[in-house]
């Protein structure tokens, strides 16, 4: 799934790359070299350039993967790699940003006189993705963290930070249940750290 | 004497409170409330306030203003507001927030921390402190429990006449149709219910009696 808009440009891109020639595209989007990749190449390469034309004529909108028209219903493909590239991009994005969070808190870990810069990080990357709009990308970092591998404060920073735009993100509350556990597991108290994060709003 | 429990040092983070005298017999003291914190490897503490109207400051504290910590909030929690409020400065400097009276409690900052600036939408220097800690998952007071005062609207009707060129015409208008409508979170009483928040909320009266208290402790210092 991709976290923005697949815009007609993109799109339009995707088709030129390919016309012709679907390894030229392949080769582009090495990083998202897989097997499911090649099979949906395969399947795009078999359109035909004619296909492609009407592709950059036609309004494909963001996270829609099958065209109103039948006839159009091999665009989904087009789509799909888009995608598959993009997921990969994020994936490493969202992998270099969890990385930078634990490695600050890991030095926090070790000299406390550095524990604000790694609070610090932890909220600026939460922001940064909000700032962003890619609240895609901070649906995957909460998905990923993980609450054993932090400090109880840069753990709590990071769901308090993204606490305002929880209702956009499915993957919150995995994350809060996960900490509540771990803190539970580790008595840590965690009624106390996640105090207020649990309630109605007006 | 009143023996000082809710003013006190600040080292990391906490609340502030100003008194002011003013030439309006009508209006002899206004009292302003601040976030207090310190930034990392700085000395000083800043104070973070909305002064007026789109006009957001973040500058050192002066002596008129009295600190009040939290015997609550542990260091973890500090860092975090310290971290936070550095943060929210950094997003707002520029645009600042307009002010308003109107508080609901909802969020009023966008996902990137910039303040909702739409008609009518607008914070006073209590409401952003409010709005800081809800923005956090911490409601220090219970605004369902709120209760309006006589004397709310002759203050909202004397802010209001001292804002009105600087509102604008639309704004001045929306802002009006709220004086004796919209409920006051008095400075003293929010961060006075920064220093006894324990978790909970505080209801009406609790915040009252910790504003009271808050006043007599500024006033005999």
């Amino acid at each position: 799934m991709m976290p923005a808009t697949a815009s007609m440009s993109s799109l339009t891109c995707l088709a030129n790359a390919g016309n012709g020639s679907g390894r030229t595209y392949l080769e582009k989007g090495q990083a998202a070299s897989s097997l499911t990749t090649t099979s949906i190449v395969e399947k795009w390469n078999s359109l035909g350039a004619s296909v492609f034309s009407e592709v950059s004529s036609y309004e494909v909108k963001a996270r829609q993967y099958e065209p109103a028209l039948a006839s159009m219903r091999s665009l989904r493909y087009i789509v799909s790699i888009y995608d598959l590239h993009s997921s990969v991009e994020i994936s490493t994005g969202v992998n270099k940003s969890l990385d930078d969070i634990y490695t600050m808190d890991a030095a926090a870990s070790i000299d406390p006189d550095i524990s604000r810069y790694a609070v610090r990080k932890s909220i600026d990357v939460v922001e940064d993705y909000i700032d962003a709009g890619d609240l895609y990308s901070l649906n995957e970092l909460l998905e990923r963290a993980r609450p054993e591998m932090l400090r109880r404060v840069t753990a709590v920073a990071l769901l308090r930070t993204a606490y305002r735009v929880r209702g956009k993100l499915s993957k919150w509350m995995r994350f809060y249940t996960e900490l509540f556990a771990h803190l539970e597991a580790t008595h840590q108290d965690p009624h106390r750290a996640l105090k207020g994060l649990i309630r109605s709003r007006v | 004497m009143l023996e000082n429990t809710i003013i006190g040092n600040v080292e990391m983070f906490g609340v502030a409170l100003a008194q002011f005298h003013t030439n309006v017999p009508a209006m002899p003291i206004q009292r302003h409330a601040a976030l207090v914190f310190r930034e990392k490897d700085k000395e000083k503490l800043n104070i973070l306030h909305l002064a007026s109207h789109y006009d957001l400051r973040c500058e050192p504290i002066k002596k008129k203003y009295k600190c009040i910590p939290s015997a609550y909030f542990e260091d973890d929690d500090l860092q975090i507001f310290a971290e936070t409020a550095s943060r929210m400065w950094d997003k707002n400097q520029e645009k600042g927030i307009p002010y308003g009276f109107v508080y609901t409690g909802a969020s009023v900052f966008n996902g990137d921390l910039s303040f909702k600036d739409q008609v009518g939408a607008g914070l006073t220097c209590a409401t952003f402190l409010l709005a800081f800690f809800n923005e956090l998952g911490y409601d220090l007071i219970d605004i369902e429990d709120w209760k309006s005062r006589e004397d709310d609207t002759q203050w909202q009707a004397y802010i209001h006449s001292q804002l009105t060129d600087a509102l604008g015409e639309e704004k001045a208008k929306a802002m009006e149709s709220s004086i004796g409508v919209a409920f006051r979170f008095r400075p003293e009483e929010v961060t006075g219910s920064y220093s006894g928040f324990e978790g909970e909320p505080l209801d009406f009266n609790d915040a009252v009696v910790m504003g009271e208290n808050l006043v007599l402790e500024y006033n005999q210092q």
